[in-house]
C-alpha cells in the first residue's frame, strides 16, 4: 500500500513546508513600548514578567471580575497604562501592530493574543488614570 | 407630613407627600446626599462580602423624561449601543426606556428598565460555564473571560435586559471590557460602586433613583422602601430583584 | 439466529461511491466557510439579533442531536428488549446515533459567539444549568455507544453486550431529557415554561431518529445492491406510525393545557392561529406533511409493501420535525416577552413587538454542512468497518416467520 513513490511524494511535501523555518525571526523591537516605560513596575526581574505575566494577570483578573478587588497591581489595565504611548487618531498604535507593547513579543513568539477582543488597546485618558479611588 | 386619617383621600396625599420628601432629603439637603454614599466604600483590597446587598429604586414619577437620561449616561459610560455594522435588533442594549400602557384604565407610565440584579438569577441558573454570576454583594455581572457566547441567558433572562454583541469592538473603556461574541448587560457601573460612587444613572436622575446597600436598615434606600414600598417587575417569578420600582 | 448474520464491509468503488461523498464535501465545504466567515465578522452578518438569540443553526443543531438519541433506538430494541428482527441493524443503529449527534455538536459549536473558547466549554462547569449537564451527556453517550459498537463487532467484548446496550440505552433517554429540559424550565418564556417538552423531546427523538434511520438503511441498501425484505421494512413502517402518533398526542397534551391557563392564550393564538409563518409551519407542515401524510402513506392499503412510500413518509416525518422545532424555537422567541401583563409595552428595544428573524443563507449552509458531515461519517464508516448485514431478506432476518 505504501509505496516508495508515495513516500517520496510525502517528504517533498513535507519539506517544502518547513522551507525557510531556519531563518531566524527579526528581533522584536521594544523602543516603542519601553519609551514610556522602561521596567515592570511590578518586578525587576524581566524574565519572571516575560514568561509568567499572564499567571499574574489571570489570578488578578478573577479578583477583579469577582471579588471587585481593582488595585493596581498586576492590573491588565495598568500595562497598558504605562506601556502604550497615548496618540490620538489614526495614529493610535493598536495591538494589531508590531510596535504595540503586547505585540512586540506576541508576534515574535508567534502566540495569539485574545484581551483585546474586550480589553481596549489604549491607555486610559490622562484625567481618569490619575483620578483618586484606587490605589 | 399629615396626620393618619382613615378616609382614602387623606391617605393618599399623605402617600404623596411622602414619597416627595422622601426624594426632597436627596436634592436638597446636601448631608444627606452624603450619608446616602453608603458606610465607607470598602478598603481597595478586599473582596465584596454579602454583608451588604446593593439595590436601586426608581421612582418613575419623578423622572424628568421617563428614562431617556438614565439611557444616555449609561451608554456614555459604558460606550454601548454604537455598533457600526449591526442592525437595530442586534444593537445592544444595557437599559431601555420602556412605555407601559394598561389596556383598560389607559393609565400609562414610562420606566427604565436594565437589568433587575436578581437575587436567584435565571440568567446564573442556566449558564453553562459560569460565566453569569451573582457577586456577593448582590450584582449580577458576566464574566466575558468565561462567557462562550451560547446566548442561555438571554433565553432566560426575563427582562431581556441581555445583549449579545454582534461584532468586533475597539477603543472599548478600560474600566467596562465588551468585546465580540459575548454577552453583557447592566452590571451596575460595578467599577463605580467599588470605589465607593454611585452608579451613572443615579447620578443622572438623582431626584428619581436612589442607589444603596439594601440589607441595611439605614440606608436611604431601606428606608424609603420600608415606608412607601417598591414593586418588582414580574414580581410572580419570585426572583427577589434588586432593581425596584416605585409608581408601575 | 444471529449468528447467521453476515456483517461485511461496503466494497463499492465506483462513482456512485465516491460521488456521494463529494457531494456531502461540497456541504461540509460551505458549512465550514459559513463559519470561518460568522468566526471573522460576528453574528452582525446572520440574521439571528438581540431578540431572536437563537435561530436556524439551533433548529439543526437539536434537529440533528434529537435524532442521534433517536437512532439509537433500533439497536436498542434488539439489545434491551430482546428483538431478535432488529439486532443485526444494532450497528448500524450506533454508528447512525453518533454521526448524528457529532454532526449535531458541530452546528452548536460552531454558532458559539465565542467557538474558539470551546476548551472552557468543556473545563467550566456550571452544575446548576441543563446546558452543562448536556456538555457531560453528550460525551457520555459517545463513549457508551462506542463501547456498545465495540461489543457487537468485536467478539471477545461479546459479553459487555447487554450492559454496553442498557446503559447506552438508558443514557440516551437521559440525554434527550436534558435537551428538551432546555426548554422545559424557561420561566421568562411563554411558550417554553412547560416540564412537558422533555417527554415531548423523547418522543420526538423516537419519531425523527427512526426517520433519519430508515433513510439511511434504504440509501445504503439500495446503493450497494444488498438485499432487504419487507419483512423488516413492514416493522419498520408501523414502528414510525405509533412513534408519529406519540408525537402527536403529547404535542396535542402540551397545546390543550396551555389553552387552559389564560397566561399561555396569547402566545397559543400565535402560533396556532397567527397570521405568521408559525402559523403556516404548525399546521401545514408540523401536521399536515409532518403528521397527516406520513400516517397515510404508511396505512394506506395500496401502498403497501410499497418502498417509495416508506421512504417518502420518513423524509415527511424529517421534514415536520424540523418545522416542529423551527416554531418551538424560533416562533417561541418571536413573541414578545410579557413584562406587564395587561398591559401595551413599547420601547427602543422592541418591547411588545412580535420579533421578525430572516434566517441568512450562512446559517443554513452552517446547518446543513453539519447534516451533511453526519451522513459522510456514516458514508465512510461503513466502508472501512463492518457495519451492514450482507443481508436483510425476509428468510435472513425472520427465519420462522418464512417457514410459515
Amino acid at each position: 500500500m505504501f509505496g516508495k513513490t508515495k513516500f517520496m511524494l510525502m517528504l517533498i511535501a513535507l519539506a517544502t513546508m518547513l522551507y525557510g523555518c531556519g531563518d531566524v525571526a527579526p528581533e522584536p523591537d521594544e523602543s516603542v513600548a519601553k519609551a514610556k516605560a522602561e521596567h515592570c513596575a511590578i518586578s525587576d526581574d524581566e524574565s519572571e514578567v516575560r514568561k509568567n505575566h499572564m499567571n499574574y494577570l489571570k489570578h488578578k483578573r478573577d479578583r477583579t471580575v469577582h471579588d471587585g478587588i481593582r488595585t493596581k497591581d498586576h492590573s491588565f489595565k495598568e500595562c497598558i497604562n504605562c506601556h502604550v504611548p497615548k496618540l490620538e487618531g489614526e495614529n493610535k498604535l493598536r495591538h494589531t501592530d508590531e510596535k504595540h507593547f503586547c505585540s512586540t513579543c506576541h508576534t515574535y513568539v508567534g502566540v495569539k493574543l485574545d484581551c483585546f477582543e474586550c480589553h481596549t488597546d489604549q491607555p486610559e485618558a490622562q484625567d481618569a488614570a490619575k483620578a483618586e479611588g484606587v490605589k | 407630613m399629615s396626620k393618619i386619617s382613615h378616609t382614602a383621600d387623606q391617605y393618599r396625599r399623605k402617600f404623596l407627600t411622602g414619597i416627595a420628601g422622601a426624594a426632597a432629603a436627596i436634592t436638597i439637603a446636601p448631608g444627606v446626599l452624603l450619608r446616602q454614599v453608603e458606610a465607607a466604600p470598602k478598603a481597595a483590597d478586599a473582596a465584596v462580602t454579602d454583608s451588604v446587598r446593593w439595590g436601586m429604586l426608581v421612582i418613575t414619577s419623578k423622572l424628568t423624561d421617563g428614562g431617556d437620561k438614565v439611557v444616555q449616561a449609561c451608554k456614555k459610560e459604558h460606550g454601548w449601543g454604537d455598533e457600526k455594522h449591526s442592525s437595530t435588533e442586534q444593537q445592544t442594549q444595557w437599559v431601555r426606556k420602556v412605555k407601559v400602557t394598561e389596556k383598560l384604565t389607559k393609565h400609562s407610565f414610562e420606566l427604565p428598565v436594565m437589568c433587575q440584579h436578581c437575587e436567584t438569577a435565571p440568567c446564573e441558573d442556566v449558564c453553562p460555564t459560569g460565566a453569569s454570576f451573582k457577586r456577593a454583594d448582590g450584582i449580577v455581572l458576566v464574566d466575558k473571560h468565561l462567557c462562550i457566547g451560547c446566548r442561555y441567558c438571554m433565553m432566560a433572562c426575563p427582562y431581556k435586559a441581555r445583549s449579545l454583541v454582534h461584532e468586533a469592538l475597539q477603543d472599548q473603556k478600560a474600566y467596562s471590557p465588551r468585546g465580540m461574541g459575548t454577552v453583557e448587560s447592566c452590571n451596575m457601573c460595578v467599577h463605580r460602586v467599588d470605589e465607593g460612587k454611585k452608579p451613572a444613572c443615579v447620578e443622572a436622575e438623582p431626584q428619581a433613583m436612589i442607589f444603596g446597600d439594601l440589607n441595611d436598615a439605614d440606608s436611604d434606600i431601606s428606608k424609603t422602601l420600608q415606608k412607601f414600598g417598591g414593586k418588582q417587575i414580574r414580581a410572580d417569578l419570585g426572583l427577589n430583584t434588586g432593581v425596584r420600582y416605585h409608581g408601575i | 439466529m444471529n449468528t447467521k448474520i453476515v456483517f461485511q464491509e461496503v466494497k463499492s468503488n465506483g462513482v456512485g461511491y465516491w460521488g456521494l461523498l463529494g457531494f456531502l464535501g461540497l456541504f461540509i465545504l460551505a458549512g465550514a466557510i459559513a463559519f470561518f466567515t460568522a468566526e471573522h465578522s460576528g453574528h452582525y452578518i446572520t440574521g439571528m439579533n438581540n431578540q431572536i438569540v437563537w435561530g436556524l443553526p439551533h433548529v439543526f443543531a437539536i434537529g440533528l442531536v434529537v435524532a442521534a438519541s433517536g437512532a439509537l433506538n433500533i439497536g436498542s430494541m434488539g439489545t434491551v428488549f430482546g428483538k431478535h428482527i432488529y439486532q443485526p441493524l444494532g450497528r448500524l443503529s450506533g454508528l447512525l446515533a453518533m454521526a448524528l449527534l457529532m454532526g449535531g455538536l458541530i452546528v452548536l459549536v460552531l454558532d458559539l459567539g465565542r467557538a474558539d473558547r470551546l476548551i472552557v466549554a468543556m473545563t467550566s462547569y456550571n452544575f446548576k444549568s441543563i446546558f452543562a449537564w448536556n456538555i457531560i451527556l453528550y460525551n457520555g453517550f459517545m463513549l457508551l455507544v462506542g463501547l456498545y459498537i465495540w461489543t457487537m463487532i468485536d467478539p471477545k467484548m461479546k459479553f459487555l453486550y447487554k450492559i454496553a446496550g442498557s446503559a447506552a440505552f438508558i443514557w440516551r433517554l437521559l440525554l434527550t431529557l436534558g435537551t428538551g429540559s432546555i426548554f422545559g424550565f424557561i420561566v421568562a418564556r411563554q411558550f417554553y415554561d412547560a416540564a412537558i417538552m422533555a417527554p415531548l423531546f423523547i418522543v420526538l427523538s423516537f419519531a425523527v431518529g427512526l426517520a433519519m434511520f430508515n433513510l439511511v438503511l434504504m440509501a445504503a441498501y439500495t446503493g450497494t445492491k444488498r438485499p432487504i425484505g419487507d419483512v423488516l421494512i413492514n416493522k419498520l413502517r408501523y414502528l414510525l406510525a405509533v412513534f408519529i402518533g406519540g408525537v402527536f398526542l403529547l404535542e396535542l397534551a402540551r397545546h390543550l393545557t396551555n389553552l387552559y391557563a389564560t397566561e399561555h392564550h396569547g402566545i397559543e393564538a400565535f402560533i396556532l392561529m397567527g397570521d405568521n409563518i408559525y402559523s403556516t409551519l404548525f399546521w401545514w407542515v408540523q401536521i399536515g406533511v409532518g403528521t397527516v401524510l406520513p400516517l397515510f402513506l404508511i396505512f394506506c392499503s395500496r401502498l403497501k409493501n410499497n418502498r417509495k412510500a416508506f421512504v417518502a413518509a420518513s423524509v415527511f416525518v424529517i421534514v415536520g420535525a424540523f418545522a416542529q422545532l423551527y416554531v418551538i424555537l424560533i416562533g417561541g422567541q418571536a413573541y414578545p416577552l410579557v413584562l406587564f401583563p395587561n398591559a401595551e409595552v413599547s420601547s427602543s428595544f422592541f418591547d411588545g413587538m412580535v420579533n421578525s428573524y430572516q434566517p441568512s443563507m450562512l446559517e443554513l449552509a452552517l446547518g446543513l454542512g453539519g447534516m451533511a458531515l453526519s451522513l459522510a461519517i456514516v458514508t465512510v464508516a461503513v466502508k472501512v468497518l463492518r457495519f451492514l448485514p450482507v443481508s436483510l431478506a425476509d428468510k435472513v432476518v425472520d427465519p420462522h416467520h418464512c417457514k410459515s
